[in-house]
């Protein structure tokens, strides 16, 4: 039996770094009094509050500098005591370690934004505050009706809302108009639910060659791997990776999730028609500019890219349904206000503010950001327009109908997300999907291990045995 | 005496042995022939970085690959400084580096001068903490010492980039301690014989001996602070005071679909280290023991 | 400084020590300069390394992400390194790449060295190209890399493609294949050569010229002369190249996490990527500070290796 000692986590760290740093400080004089626990000066009763409000948006790229400088005035106008300072996106695979030293050492900005598992990395961590009581006071203001169905699932804490969403982007087909001409071939379909996975093989198929110097495929997207990039097409054939009732068993033991895990393979290296970026060593938009792929799947967070880019007419169309429906990816971007922070009230408030229908024009405007907001949706496409006329001709609306439509959803997130997905699924997605060396069947069984450590039946440490029984 | 010792000799040997011209020719020829067929290969990425900053977009994913630009759009260049503070992160990247490389020189020359020639209980223990302190992987301490700045109320400033180089880091004491060991015993006695102590002796013999070697300390602090990405990012807050390290990993970020902005950003931030080089690899590899001994 | 006298001087910093006003002993006096002049280092040691060290060793008898629930679990971590297979499988690929990075490059850095070292014209050009790539940062080289081994745009395939495939075979995937991934970041591991290089040549330029004129005044020729003569005066700097190579190889880490990510399939998962993974990826910090020493100790053990044999080797002025 493990002793089973529960320490708060600063005191744990004092403990450990008394043994050896700060026991040996007073040898380099410095007698520096231990940084107050608290974020702010108790007894000054300071009159204005400072927040510290960390981004996902570098500073000076794509117009967030002007989007601040437009909303922050007003924002300043209507709570004079509340200072906000925008910490700009520090970039690169380590923001989530540098926020958490952040978190331990207690000085962590007061809102965050996140994409993706971290949201629900650190609400699980309990480093998040429940937004509940708030939402609640301010329900009207927050309208949770507004937005669409499955919008909060990842960031839902029994039963209590953490997080925010600050966008929502959703995964459509983009399409190169000029080879669609060249070769008479139709445009897709502009609604949701009008074509399906069949009809997208076989139209992936007119446009693959693989004799082709160099080759050709149909489509790409980032790549078909352990996370939300397959998890669209996995929902779309009617199963979850992760199962929607118990995040602890990973649903990829279903027939269901077997059919669609198949057909992803057999696209990818058995006609080949999905071009693996990874496998090639370029990237799903160099291929769709380099016009080596007539189509991609991606979100609207290309769509600048693409516009200034492109040498080639294109467009946007619906993601084609699965066998059990239509199915797309919606991004998880959301914001927390930090547990620890010393104003949560005015945290709040400022949430609320970057949240409203207020900030999600500028960030349109600014920041070609889709809307999450159901209310701003039909202005989307407009407010687009007049800020980049190269989107007069795309049909923006494809975007914003499937969030209208309550079609699709986020990344599904397991109780161990982190390990289930980098380190028991990707090594079996890598031999099926990238490498094409093994059949699904280990997926399946990589699956079987992710449910049991999940549950607490395998250590981290055995880990390794475990998956190597399987290959 | 001759500037360049090896050339002396060889020239000595071939006017020694009859039919030697012919070899020396030879020599001369497969060495050069060596050299640049080696210099192409180690210059050839850099061409290739060079070639594709410039590149048109629409010709960059070509295949086959074009090896010659259709024309220069030398525009790449700005996107740095139109998307970020570039030039402010070139100066505060100079001052983290220059003032760590200045503490890193100061206190290692002395340490490394301690452990290679004065001889005092646990020395050798010491030593080899020394070498064992230059394995640890970084990522262990990375927290710990992030609490230890935390305490000092270091965070923000930069601080804890800079003031830890002035306790002489590992690398360098070893370095130089290396160093001194192969400055000849004699030297030290004859200093001795004047009536030097030991700060004397490492002030009057060996520091100016061991000039080369400083500068070989100031060089590689320098391209290391300029490289270090993780610290920086740890401890530096707000994009006006980031290092160019840091600035290039945030243009990375941003400009995933952009080969020419991202090779350009890093020629850019490459560049300072490069410039270094060439300033002072003269001093850096000119005779180093022989100018002692004969000053 | 001002303030102690000529005499003083005389007798040394030290001299108060002894309140009977004796000098001190030569070796005790020399012991006291050694620490005084050691101090900034041993200060250093105890604030910026001992201290954290000691408290990630103590992390590693936790089960901890810092932020929830810190559980005791003593030993566990440290017992059960050796049997986790994934731990093993990244020792394998780190010694891998230790084992051939460090012999070649010391051999190729060696080399280049000595080839610039002959008086050629525009060596501080060639000096330059050589080194330039150690000098690019570690972020920019593998991003570079990863843009040159594309398998049909990129610089490599783009050279070797039209090469191997009138023969009907097909140029590697590099990094993006099991079987190429690791030998890929071997291969780009050699472009660093230039930064030991640059040290081989600073070495060079410290060998006495009157070795050599002895060496010709024998008769020796230019071969012999170079392992006769160059060579073992040279062992300290090569010693202390090859222990710095040692230590950087194995702690291979950039090339690794932004080029490949360790895949594909775990085929170039290293050692410090491992420890990234299990605790900045997974958040399992007292898994990762216990599988962190256990590096440590692998590491120390190959330098420790290394000093054991460099007095066979290694040739110093007597000290």
């Amino acid at each position: 039996m493990q002793k089973k000692q529960s320490v708060n986590r600063r005191q744990f760290l004092r403990m450990g770094s008394a043994v050896g740093a700060t026991a040996f400080l007073a040898a380099c004089a410095a007698p520096a009094a231990p940084a107050a626990d608290s974020g702010g000066d108790g007894e000054a009763m300071a009159e204005t509050v400072s927040l510290r409000y960390q981004s996902r948006e570098p500073e000076r790229a794509a117009g967030i500098a002007e989007l601040w400088k437009e909303f922050y005035p007003q924002f300043q106008e209507a709570n004079p005591n509340v200072e906000v300072e925008f910490l700009p996106d520090p970039g690169g695979a380590n923001r989530r370690e540098g926020a958490l030293s952040a978190m331990v050492a207690g000085n962590a900005p007061d809102l965050t934004e996140w994409c993706c598992s971290s949201s629900t990395f650190f609400m699980q961590k309990g480093e998040t505050l429940s937004l509940q009581p708030y939402i609640d006071r301010d329900a009207e203001e927050v309208n949770l009706a507004d937005y669409y169905e499955a919008q909060f699932d990842p960031w839902t804490l029994d039963g209590d809302i953490h997080l925010m969403p600050r966008f929502t982007g959703t995964q459509v087909i983009y399409f190169n108009k000029d080879m669609f001409d060249e070769k008479g071939i139709e445009y897709p379909s502009q609604e949701w639910g009008a074509w399906n996975w069949e009809d997208y093989t076989n139209l992936l198929r007119q446009f693959a060659d693989a004799d082709a110097q160099p080759q050709l495929w149909g489509t790409s997207n980032y790549g078909l791997n352990a996370n939300w990039l397959s998890q669209y097409w996995i929902r779309g054939f009617g199963a979850n990776m992760v199962n929607p009732e118990d995040n602890t068993h990973c649903g990829l033991d279903s027939p269901e999730a077997y059919d669609a895990l198949e057909w992803m393979r057999s696209i990818i290296h058995d006609e080949p028609l999905f071009a693996y970026g990874a496998d090639i060593g370029m990237g799903v938009v160099e291929l769709f500019l380099g016009q080596r792929v007539a189509l991609m799947e991606i979100g609207p967070w290309n769509l600048g890219v693409q516009a200034d880019g492109a040498t080639f007419r294109w467009d946007v169309a619906p993601m084609p349904d699965g066998p059990a429906g239509p199915t797309t990816h919606q991004s998880v971007d959301g914001t927390m206000v930090w547990d620890g922070t010393a104003y949560p009230d005015e945290s709040w408030e400022l949430m609320k503010w970057l949240t409203s229908p207020l900030y999600g024009r500028l960030y349109i405007t600014w920041a070609q950001k889709q809307p999450s907001r159901k209310s701003l949706l039909p202005e989307y496409a407009s407010i687009m327009r007049a800020a980049n006329e190269k989107f007069e001709d795309i049909n923006l609306d494809v975007f914003t109908d499937s969030v209208g439509q309550d079609i699709g959803g986020p990344e599904e997130m397991f109780a161990e997300d982190l390990v289930c997905k980098n380190q028991i699924l990707t090594p079996a997605f890598d031999q099926v999907m990238l490498l094409g060396e093994k059949p699904v069947d280990l997926i399946v069984d990589h699956a079987d291990v992710a449910t049991r450590f999940n549950r607490g039946e395998i250590n981290i440490e055995d880990l390794g045995a475990e998956l190597d029984k399987l290959s | 005496m001759a500037t360049t010792v090896q050339t002396g000799t060889a020239v000595h040997q071939a006017e020694q042995y009859g039919n030697s011209k012919v070899a020396e020719t030879l020599y001369r020829l497969l060495l050069y022939g060596a050299v640049v067929l080696g210099g192409i290969v180690f210059a050839i990425p850099f061409y290739w970085m060079l070639r594709t900053s410039v590149m048109p977009t629409t010709q960059v994913y070509l295949f086959p690959p074009e090896w010659w630009p259709e024309r220069f759009e030398w525009h790449h260049f700005k996107t740095p400084f139109a998307v970020f503070p570039f030039a402010k992160f070139f100066l505060n990247s100079t001052f983290i580096a220059a003032g760590s490389a200045i503490g890193a020189a100061l206190s290692s020359s002395v340490v490394g001068f301690s452990f290679a020639r004065l001889r005092f209980p646990l020395r050798d223990v010491m030593f080899v903490v020394v070498l064992a302190t230059m394995i640890l992987p970084e990522h262990v301490r990375l927290v710990p010492t992030y609490l230890l700045f935390v305490e000092l109320d270091w965070i923000g400033t930069y601080r804890p980039l800079i003031i830890p180089n002035w306790f002489a880091p590992a690398f360098y004491v070893f370095l130089m301690r290396q160093f001194f060991m192969t400055i000849p015993r004699e030297l030290d006695d004859s200093a001795m014989i004047d009536g030097c102590n030991p700060i004397g002796l490492f002030w009057r013999i060996h520091l100016p001996l061991s000039l080369p070697a400083l500068g070989v300390v100031l060089i590689f602090m320098v391209t290391a602070q300029w490289n270090d990405f993780l610290y920086p990012l740890i401890y530096i807050q707000g994009v006006p005071n980031y290092t160019v390290a840091l600035g290039l990993r945030l243009f990375e970020g941003h400009m995933t679909n952009n080969m020419q902005a991202l090779m350009a950003a890093s020629i850019l931030g490459v560049l300072p280290t490069i410039i270094l080089f060439f300033f002072a690899q003269r001093y850096f590899v000119q005779g180093i023991v022989v100018s002692g001994v004969k000053g | 400084m001002a303030s102690i006298t000529e005499s003083q001087a005389q007798r040394g910093l030290f001299s108060w020590l002894r309140r009977d006003g004796k000098p001190l002993r030569p070796s005790t006096r020399e012991a006291w300069y050694g620490y005084l002049l050691a101090s900034p280092w041993i200060i250093g040691f105890i604030v910026f390394t001992v201290g954290p060290m000691l408290a990630s060793l103590i992390i590693g008898l936790y089960r901890t992400d810092f932020l929830t629930e810190t559980t005791f679990v003593g030993l566990r971590w440290y017992q059960n390194t050796l049997s986790d297979s994934l731990v093993r499988k990244a020792l394998i690929n780190t010694a891998i790449f230790s084992f051939t990075v460090v012999p070649i490059n010391t051999v190729l850095a060696l080399l280049i060295a000595v080839m610039l070292n002959q008086g050629i014209r525009l060596q501080s050009f060639w000096r330059t190209v050589y080194y330039l790539p150690s000098v690019v940062s570690g972020v920019a080289v593998s991003l570079l890399w990863k843009w040159l081994y594309q398998p049909d745009i990129g610089l490599l395939n783009s050279i070797l493609g039209p090469l191997l495939r009138p023969f009907d075979i097909d140029p590697p995937r590099w990094i993006f294949s099991t079987e190429w991934a690791l030998p890929s970041l071997i291969i780009m591991a050699f472009w660093g050569a230039g930064g030991a290089m640059l040290i081989y040549l600073a070495g060079l330029r410290g060998i006495p010229t009157s070795l050599y004129e002895a060496a010709e005044i024998d008769g020796a020729t230019s071969f012999r002369r170079f392992f006769a003569v160059t060579l073992p005066l040279l062992t300290p700097t090569i010693f202390f190249n090859v222990v710095l190579n040692i230590i950087g190889s194995w702690q291979v880490f950039t090339q690794a996490m932004v080029m490949t990510r360790g895949g594909p399939n775990n085929a170039t998962l290293t050692m410090v990527l491992h420890i990234y993974n299990t605790g900045f990826q997974n958040f399992y910090f007292g898994y990762a500070s216990a599988q962190a020493w256990f590096l440590f100790i692998i590491v120390l053990g190959f330098v420790v290796l290394a000093l054991r044999s460099a007095s066979s080797w290694v040739h110093y002025e007597r000290v």
